[in-house]
């Protein structure tokens, strides 16, 4: 998958390769992206970047899935991102944003560094799993019509919103793929033995017509992290997609709390 | 020119309103609804009697393969029926097709079950190794996709090193640690044939011509459908300038033999209707989950599939008839002449010495089945036979006979340095 103008690409120390985009001015923050490719995230981006420098490392695998060797696990995925941040000379505590897939890598970066991490603002993010509650088979998410199947009214519907572009799907697939890595089986990596190390002001977001990843998961990552607090609003799994500047004015209230 | 009799074990009691009642014969087929163990005791003996027979009627194997979750492929574990046709058999080649490698934990178990078939056959084992479809890898066992690929050749690897090896040997790989690996028993053969049956993929194909490993092409789709595999596998042959031997490859083929085309009409029609249309009734979101297949084959296939017409696929919406299946030759259907010719033009056209019959499908009873292999082993394969005398099938077990003896030499010069 090629990357367009503006990622820039980075060597780390332990011989992987990092993508990120940055924009913005203001205090350093982190966002971390959902399942889907990053390209719908751009308007939730730009507007955090009117407030914020916005570093948004792409995951994982995302541009090329060979990029996943060595990265077996979620406590590898963590290094992942501290490697970069300190490759990128981010050594203080700053705020981190992350959407579902990127919300549970947040929420491990936040538990494996409790000292890098502020504020937490994590949206429907994966992590936990129970049984009665079972969140999505996402590896059988149709890659042309992701972006509806993740939508509200998603569920069980197959509209080919991508079903013209060829690359649109390789890049969707490979996200995906990279995604599954750290979700497949169960979204369940061991992050609920590890979410109380979590010492960052954290906000927890959730659609409330989520039916990817249940909204009853807000309660389970609130419990479990000291001072969390949730928010339950109208929407699906993709909120900064679908709603992103009401998102945006959300997440920069709370940034902006005391 | 060789002929194997495999058998994928159906369940032959789906009903009639199977797909108004249910998405998919994989997966989510439920077992307690549709599955009853006591007509299944039947089912396998009857099977298993089948292949038996195609042992006493000339095939040169008998095949079976591995499938989980799955109301087509009643055979979890090959081993199971190939070490009991290791005792049923007496000639016939044990066609292990095979091993899904990346399911076993730690897949040394896989060595030493193949191993014990090899030496209660007297060394008749071929041992497969297939990845395995995203149904039985990633949604039966759960594998991950992104790194099932590389799993199953960590485990391929182990296992023949678990045959060959000298002395027990320590494996730290990066899906198994095992201190130490030290198989009992050791097969008969130094190394049994190795078989890939896999998807079409250049990756598949190098990996196999330069391994020396026999490239399978397990299509239901005939000819018309493998065409293009087989072309794209013999491109690379010759590209890695390896022999272009035919019996580097096989390719899988239904037949039905009667007496007459009409005649195998009415007695084969609602049995290849049941396997295309309720065997093959497969939920397409589970064919092929993201990573299943590497990004290079996806944008090979998205091309393919922009340029190709329609191809048969599992989980087609719609349902074929018996004159579909006939005409696209999926099933070679009709009397000896017609069966052998078709079949010979399929086999010079994909320049193949291995041919996998398949004279059982979908709900075809025992007696028809029978007679169909029978009909097939007297009156068709003869005269096919001679084809491709003048290459030597270096993917064989070794005869049995000089196999021992070779082994009993070797003891002797042990004895004698």
């Amino acid at each position: 998958v090629t990357l367009t103008a503006g990622w820039t690409t980075l060597a780390l120390k332990g011989g992987q390769r990092a993508h990120y985009w940055r924009t913005g001015a203001g205090p350093e923050l982190l966002y971390l992206h959902s399942l889907l490719w990053p390209r719908d995230e751009g308007a939730f981006v730009s507007e955090l970047s009117a407030a914020f420098d916005v570093i948004m490392p792409l995951a994982p695998g995302y541009e090329d899935l060979e990029e996943l060797q060595g990265i077996e696990d979620s406590h590898d995925l963590a290094l992942f991102y501290d490697d970069l941040l300190r490759e990128l000379g981010v050594d203080g505590p700053l705020d981190v944003v992350g959407h579902s897939f990127g919300g549970m890598i947040g929420a491990e970066l936040a538990a494996h560094f409790p000292e890098r991490v502020r504020r937490l603002a994590l949206i429907a993010p994966f992590g936990l799993w129970a049984d009665d509650q079972p969140t999505a088979d996402l590896a059988r998410l149709p890659a042309r019509s992701i972006r509806s199947s993740l939508s509200v009214a998603g569920q069980g519907e197959g509209q080919s919103s991508l079903a013209a572009d060829p690359e649109e799907v390789i890049a969707v697939t490979q996200g995906m793929a990279a995604a599954l890595k750290f979700l497949w089986p169960f979204p369940d990596q061991g992050l609920s033995r590890r979410l109380h190390r979590i010492s960052a002001k954290t906000r927890i977001y959730w659609g409330q017509d989520d039916w990817v990843n249940p909204p009853s998961y807000a309660q389970r990552f609130a419990a479990a992290i000291d001072g969390a607090t949730v928010e339950v609003i109208p929407g699906g799994h993709l909120l900064l997609q679908d709603t992103p500047v009401e998102m945006a004015e959300r997440v920069m209230a709370f940034m902006a709390s005391q | 020119m060789k002929f194997h009799c495999f058998n994928l074990m159906p369940w032959p009691y789906l009903p009639d309103d199977f797909r108004e009642r249910y998405p998919s014969v994989w997966i989510d087929a439920p077992a307690a609804e549709l599955y009853d163990g006591r007509r299944g005791r039947q089912v396998y003996n009857d099977y298993l009697e089948l292949l038996r027979a195609a042992d006493d009627a000339g095939f040169d194997s008998v095949g079976v393969n591995e499938h989980h979750f799955n109301a087509y492929g009643l055979m979890p574990s090959p081993n199971l029926m190939g070490a009991i046709l290791a005792r049923e058999t007496s000639r016939a080649k044990i066609l292990v097709l095979g091993n899904s490698a990346a399911l076993y934990n730690p897949p040394i178990r896989v060595a030493e079950e193949m191993a014990v078939i090899d030496v209660l056959s007297n060394g008749r084992l071929i041992a497969g190794f297939p990845v395995g479809t995203a149904m039985d890898s990633v949604f039966s066992y759960s594998q991950n996709p992104t790194t099932l690929r590389d799993k199953y050749h960590e485990a391929v690897d182990l296992i023949l090193k678990a045959w060959e090896a000298d002395r027990p040997f320590a494996w730290n790989g990066r899906y198994h640690k095992l201190r130490y690996v030290s198989v009992w028993p050791r097969p008969i053969q130094a190394r049994p044939p190795v078989w890939i049956p896999g998807a079409s993929s250049v990756e598949v194909w190098e990996w196999c011509i330069e391994s020396g490993f026999l490239y399978a092409y397990l299509s239901f789709f005939g000819l018309e459908h493998s065409r293009a595999t087989l072309e794209g596998y013999w491109e690379t042959v010759e590209r890695l300038r390896a022999e272009p031997n035919p019996y580097r490859t096989a390719i899988v083929q239904f037949v039905a033999i009667a007496d007459s085309d009409a005649e195998a009409e009415r007695l084969y029609k609602p049995h290849g209707e049941y396997f295309y249309n309720r065997c093959l009734y497969v939920d397409p979101t589970y064919a092929q989950p993201p990573g299943y297949v590497s990004t290079r084959t996806l944008r090979r296939n998205l091309e393919r599939g922009v340029r190709g017409g329609p191809r048969p696929s599992i989980g087609s919406s719609s349902e074929v008839s018996w004159k579909d299946i006939v005409e696209r030759g999926w099933i070679v259907a009709g009397s000896p002449a017609t069966v052998k010719e078709r079949l010979l033009e399929t086999i010079k056209a994909a320049n193949v010495g291995h041919v996998i019959v398949q004279p059982h499908f979908g709900s075809l009873p025992k007696e028809l089945a029978l007679n169909n292999l029978r009909r097939f082993a007297s009156e068709v394969m003869p005269e096919l036979r001679p084809l491709y005398g003048e290459w030597e099938d270096r993917w064989w077990p070794a005869d049995a006979e000089s196999a021992s003896m070779a082994s009993k030499e070797s003891l002797s010069l042990e004895a004698g340095r």
